[in-house]
């Protein structure tokens, strides 16, 4: 009951994860066959089922603005510091 | 050593019984250290301290014991109840259990040689019959976990599933969180009051030693604002030590941790004349801690930590020259930062050329910082 509480007092609804692939959130919604849709991992069914139950959204966001990015890319300066200071690093 | 043997005693750990024939008798052994003290008004002061340590090495598993798995509470945890404390206003205190690992209970029959310099003058044959752990002892984290945890749910404290060192306890609509590292114990609750009660409780149980407000855990400094509702983590020192491990203190600081666009490939041999294992560890602790800029260097540099050569090595050398400049930043929680989850995923479409694998990268914001994140 406690450990409920202390759940919604974080989030108080779905977790929202932002995405900068927009085709990643339209196969997310509708799991349609493309020729190029290939080698689709175990890991995509259960954010599909995460998705459906409503536990979290994904929403897209420009790939400036993608905060994962400095965790994927060797970053210039200008957009490393921007990203540190967004991280919470200060 | 005196004051070792007195909280032994006082914790009724052992009993003088005839040596059995049938199970085995383990040795103990003194361990020695100089302690530094820091006092509240600025005296350093160095204290000696022994401790009675069980050979837990000469152990046999399934024989002397069975289970020896302790949980300890995980970063993410930490740094969500930071957040948590730092977005709510809560008080954050830091409680310490002496002599830790004698709380523990043993379920099982332990016999040891009497120590050097305690041997009972009467029956010098006889054995030590075990009851509480002692340091050493394989199963001892175990035991000390599982007593922690039995008088945490018998104060009626509810134990969260995400993270077994995780206790809430819901008291006159006052909040209490306890986390427990090992020894280490983290208070956070919605009052001062509230603070006082379940300390009071601890006491009483177990010897405990009250560090008051929070400063350090674990290594990460904690730097509190009140008034603007700031909370802040850091490893400065951490930091420091790792540069002069390396030779790296007086080096020039540079803005960025990797240089854009690098391709790293596999040496045929490694260069053992360099430390870079060492390297990659000791930034490893710091990125887990407090550091998510590092991940993504970190863990492209782990990739060659069995076939690393001097190019791999300057790579390493760019990332502590990185960390030179920017020693004092950590993780900073705001009160006015909003206290909704809000995640971030990203992947690089096969970044590395030579295996064509991909890398994907996630963070996790609560409260103005981030409180998880993998790369």
């Amino acid at each position: 009951m406690a450990s409920q509480r202390l759940r919604t007092a974080i989030s108080g609804g779905p977790i929202n994860i932002k995405v900068d692939n927009s085709g990643c959130i339209d196969f997310s919604k509708k799991p349609v066959e493309h020729k190029r849709t290939k080698h689709i991992d175990i890991r995509c069914h259960f954010m599909r089922e995460v998705i459906t139950s409503d536990k979290v959204t994904l929403e897209h966001c420009a790939t400036d603005d993608m905060m994962a990015d400095p965790m994927t890319n060797e970053l210039g300066k200008t957009k490393h510091d921007r990203h540190v200071e967004a991280l919470g690093l200060r | 050593m005196d004051e070792e043997m007195k909280a032994i005693r006082q914790n009724k750990t052992w009993r003088l019984t005839n040596r059995p024939a049938s199970r085995r008798v383990l040795k103990g052994k003194w361990a020695y250290k100089i302690k530094n003290e820091v006092h509240k008004n600025g005296n350093n002061t160095t204290r000696h301290r022994a401790r009675l340590c069980f050979m837990g090495n000469r152990q046999i598993n399934r024989l002397d014991f069975k289970e020896t798995f302790a949980p300890a509470a995980k970063f993410t945890t930490i740094l969500c109840i930071l957040a948590m404390t730092a977005a709510s206003g809560w008080e954050l205190h830091q409680m310490d259990v002496k002599t830790a690992f004698l709380n523990g209970d043993l379920d099982k029959e332990v016999s040891m040689e009497q120590p050097d310099g305690y041997v009972n003058s009467t029956y010098p044959d006889k054995e030590w019959r075990l009851f509480q752990a002692l340091y050493g002892l394989k199963q001892a984290p175990k035991m000390l976990y599982a007593k922690l945890d039995d008088f945490l749910k018998s104060q009626g404290s509810d134990n969260i599933d995400p993270d077994a060192c995780l206790y809430l306890l819901m008291h006159d609509g006052e909040i209490i969180i306890v986390l427990v590292y090992v020894d280490d114990i983290l208070l956070v609750a919605s009052s001062l009051a509230a603070i006082y009660e379940i300390k009071d409780a601890l006491h009483k149980r177990f010897e405990m030693k009250d560090l008051g407000e929070a400063k350090v855990i674990l290594g990460l400094n904690i730097r509190r604002d009140k008034a603007l509702g700031t909370l802040k983590l850091s490893q400065g020192k951490y930091a420091g030590q790792v540069l002069e491990k390396f030779g790296m203190a007086e080096c020039n600081p540079i803005g960025t941790q990797l240089e854009v666009g690098l391709q790293l490939v596999k040496a045929d041999e490694s260069d053992d004349a360099l430390p870079y294992r060492e390297a990659v560890g000791s930034l490893m602790y710091m990125m887990v801690g407090t550091r998510p800029d590092l991940a993504f260097a970190i863990g492209k540099l782990s990739r060659f930590v069995s076939c690393y050569g001097k190019e791999h090595w300057a790579a390493i050398k760019r990332v502590l020259r990185y960390v030179k400049g920017s020693m004092e930043k950590g993780l900073d929680f705001d009160k006015n930062s909003s206290c909704v989850l809000q995640g971030f995923s990203d992947a690089d479409w096969a970044g590395d050329h030579e295996t064509q694998h991909c890398t994907t990268g996630f963070t996790l914001i609560l409260g103005g910082a981030t409180v998880s994140w993998g790369s």
